[in-house]
């Protein structure tokens, strides 16, 4: 097909063709030679430098799990926030901020760390120093401005427009009951790289794994404005999330408890005080509480002694506690009755051992439960001496005394030693609670058992793990094992009502429930050895005729008198404090204790 | 090549016999064309112009898929990309309200914790109860013996209170209860005048307050935050 002639044309025509097509042509070899550079020589460089300016890859942070008490109160929960940092060698004098009507206005810094100075209430010349720098001084490339700011006030920050500050996101953990519970939650520490928070204490140490999480990584491309482009490239490997985890604490009881040992601690100025609640069927442990607890806030403001609890931590010589195991034991074996008739003197000797008692008494003719119940050394060696040594060992040990358990942080064993290695006397003093020691929580096991008509549940403090999408896993199943008869119990447990009836428990006495215990005052080995200090303690449970709660409270190293030592009130307030959130009825019934005393007189001085 | 169609006009004619094609066809033997008579030439004419409107239409067709399907990708392209800029604006409003509801859950919990509850209890003048007694209702018999509450009988604040965390989530449920609170007085005032008053006032207090917090909680968002049931507005 043939054009149409071209039509005719002023002179300038072609010059204007041709200059035009030679501006073509020059762009054509431009774009053609850059086309060369970019695809012919090394176009895998090219695309890389160019995807790795638009790829971004960012961790996913997991949200550490929340701990939770009994109820589902919160003793533990991880917050967004954040921290503030500037690049100090960025910083100029002044910058533009938008104003309110699409406009923008030239803004001082000094002028806007003045306004940041109100926000963040920080010092107005500690803020220039990080954010400006001190005259003369170095510039720093990454300065601190503020440490974890809640997020509000991070917007606020943000308003007010310094450029060169950005905020770095993190997860602060907080314990809203503040030092309830403080001391089983343990805390927390930065890790390595500081980007991160792990357990280093307690609950949060041990139970590291499963409330941690696993980061992910998020991989996606964004366009000039910041904006992720869609439907470019995306890789995500989500963040998993922490378990949860829920606890057997219950935490009204636990501040109970703590207030409860705290003001004994002052009252006599003790070492430490401690409570433990457990609940008799099931063995979930309600509180465990210290005099001394860790603020998880502030970790560094406790003595690294109460970092953990004592309850689990401290190991001491239990005293007078410790011949609950001594009587089960004899009772089961039947080489005893809780009605049997003994002569007990105020001083025996038994093998070249003499054993005296703390208080010098006359000689008075006692039934077994009136030995249990006055507390008596002498006659629980008559008791105890009817079985031999390998056969107590075994018993004590069937109790747990000297075993580790697992309730999610780490249990003091104690110290137990088995007879062979036992001293001349100490195969007696194990009788009544020296010469082996036990944490309170052991204490409370021995007497969870005899609560529970003889069957000894394992204590447990972790109810429960709940996955991030709502799954509830149960704790491991219940260890449980019989230790003595449903008999040897019941016995047990009256002669317990005994010793707050008519013996050492007397103030120890609940109105409207039947209460049984056992008191106990060791004595404690100081530093070096010498036993310079007492140990003064009751494990008490109610209602005796079929024990619902268990408290153990233990007092170490009171200062005064030891014939006023006393943890009777500290008992009988966290005990009703216990029975009165469960809703444990009172009873009317009378007590049924046993007879102190041979015949009929049954009051003599002590 | 010339094979292939010779075989191609074999075909052909063996269509035309009426066989069968394919692998088990007859084999039969090529029959000779009929012989056909020589048909007469056309004479040429003029051949009339096929209309130009015809192919006109077809191109404006054509030009108008194409601009369709431009215009549709386009309107795709604008719309995926403005709904990406919905999702980091929404995002925003997401992460703000819960910001907001953890700010909330922290100072909730906080204000939970037993000491401060019994903080606040003892401000109110609360003290601690007396023993309790209680009855039995199978036996009709009183365990235990009532006593009467002390006056100053206080708990023991040994244990410190956690510091409740002042910041605008507090201002703002302050804010929330003070409305709610109004709005309740108004409804249960008993004079008319005073309900429409109360409640014109309260209602513009609320008002005044939406406004302010959406203004403040958009974050950057066009949207404000949707209400939340129950929180008195």
């Amino acid at each position: 097909m043939a054009r149409p002639p071209a039509r005719k044309s002023k002179h300038t025509e072609p010059r204007r063709l041709r200059t035009g097509l030679a501006l073509a042509m020059v762009m054509l070899v431009l774009l053609g030679g850059r086309l060369f550079l970019v695809q012919g020589l090394d176009p895998s460089a090219a695309a890389e430098a160019a995807t790795g300016q638009r790829i971004r890859e960012t961790d996913q942070q997991p949200v550490r799990g929340k701990i939770l008490d009994s109820s589902g109160k919160i003793l533990a929960a991880s917050f967004e926030r954040y921290d503030l940092v500037v690049d100090q060698r960025q910083v100029k004098d002044s910058f533009k901020r938008k104003d309110g009507d699409g406009g923008r206005d030239v803004v001082q810094t000094e002028d806007a760390v003045k306004e940041l100075a109100a926000t963040l209430d920080i010092d107005q010349d500690t803020l220039k120093t990080s954010i400006i720098g001190d005259e003369g001084a170095k510039k720093k490339g990454y300065s601190v401005v503020a440490k974890g700011v809640t997020p509000e006030t991070r917007n606020k920050v943000l308003k007010i427009g310094l450029p060169w500050i950005t905020s770095q996101e993190r997860f602060e953990r907080e314990y809203p009951n503040g030092t309830v519970a403080g001391s089983v939650l343990g805390f927390l520490r930065s890790s390595e790289d500081g980007t991160s928070q792990t357990g280093a204490e307690g609950l949060e140490l041990s139970q590291n794994k499963a409330l941690a999480g696993e980061a992910g990584t998020k991989t996606f491309e964004i366009a000039a404005d910041g904006v992720r482009i869609p439907m470019a490239t995306l890789k995500e490997k989500p963040a998993v999330d922490g378990q949860d985890l829920k606890l057997t604490i219950n935490s009204d009881i636990q501040w109970a408890a703590q207030e409860a040992v705290m003001a004994k601690q002052k009252q006599f100025n003790a070492e430490w005080v401690n409570a433990v609640v457990v609940e008799v069927d099931t063995g979930k442990i309600r509180a465990l509480a210290d005099s001394t607890t860790v603020d998880p806030a502030d970790p560094g403001a406790t003595d690294a002694k109460f970092r953990r609890s004592t309850t689990v931590s401290q190991a001491y010589e239990p005293g007078s506690t410790g011949k609950a195991a001594t009587f089960a034991a004899a009772l089961e074996e039947g080489v005893v009755k809780p009605k049997d008739h003994f002569t007990v003197p105020n001083e025996y000797t038994i093998g070249k051992e003499t054993i005296h008692d703390s208080m010098k008494h006359e000689t008075l003719d006692m039934t077994t439960a009136g030995i249990f119940a006055r507390s008596y050394n002498t006659g629980t060696t008559m008791v105890g001496s009817k079985l031999s040594n390998e056969q107590r060992y075994e018993w004590m040990k069937k109790f747990g005394i000297g075993q580790g358990f697992d309730i999610g942080v780490p249990v003091n064993k104690g110290i137990f030693v088995p007879p062979e290695r036992w001293d001349r006397r100490q195969q007696y003093t194990t009788m009544f609670g020296q010469g082996y020691s036990l944490t309170s929580l052991h204490t409370a096991r021995i007497f969870q058992a005899i609560a529970n008509q003889g069957v000894q549940i394992e204590p447990s403090l972790i109810e429960s793990y709940t996955d991030p999408d709502g799954t509830e896993h149960e704790r491991k199943e219940v260890k449980s094992k019989r230790v003595i008869s449903k008999k040897t119990s019941k016995e047990m447990r009256r002669m317990m009502e005994t010793v707050v009836t008519d013996g050492t428990g007397y103030d120890m006495d609940i109105d409207g429930y039947r209460v049984g215990g056992k008191t106990g005052t060791g004595q404690a080995a100081g530093p070096t050895g010498k036993l310079d200090g007492y140990t003064s303690s009751f494990a008490g449970m109610a209602p005796i005729d079929d024990p619902k709660y268990l408290v153990v409270v233990t007092m170490q190293r009171p200062k005064g008198n030891w014939e006023s030592f006393s943890v009777g009130d500290t008992f009988t307030s966290i005990m009703s404090q216990t029975l009165n959130s469960y809703n444990v009825p009172p009873t009317t019934d009378k007590p049924d204790p046993y007879k102190v005393f041979v015949g009929k007189k049954q009051k003599y001085a002590w | 090549m010339s094979t292939a169609t010779q075989t191609r006009a074999v075909h052909a004619r063996q269509s035309t016999a009426g066989s069968t094609v394919g692998a088990n066809a007859r084999a039969l033997a090529p029959t000779p064309l009929p012989r056909s008579e020589p048909k007469p030439r056309t004479p040429l004419s003029l051949v009339p112009a096929t209309k130009r409107s015809r192919r006109a239409g077809f191109a404006v067709f054509c030009f108008a898929l194409l601009l369709a399907a431009l215009v549709g990708v386009l309107v795709i392209n604008v719309n995926v990309a403005n709904s990406q800029y919905d999702i980091v604006s929404l995002r925003g409003q997401e992460q703000a309200l819960s910001q907001q509801n953890e700010a909330l859950t922290q100072e909730l919990q906080n204000l939970q914790a037993p000491q401060n509850v019994a903080v606040k209890a003892a401000e109110l003048g609360m003290v601690t109860p007396g023993t309790v007694a209680s009855i039995n209702l199978d036996t009709q018999k009183i365990a235990g013996k009532s006593t009467a509450a002390e006056k100053g009988k206080l708990p023991s604040a040994h244990v410190p209170t956690p510091a409740v965390p002042e910041d605008q989530a507090k201002k703002q449920t302050v804010a929330d209860t003070k409305s709610e609170a109004a709005e309740q007085q108004s409804n249960i005032a008993p004079e008319g005048k005073a309900v429409t008053d109360g409640a014109s006032e309260a209602e513009s207090k609320t008002q005044k307050k939406t406004d302010e917090a959406s203004s403040e909680d958009l974050n950057g968002g066009t949207i404000p935050a949707p209400a939340q049931q129950g929180s008195g507005q």
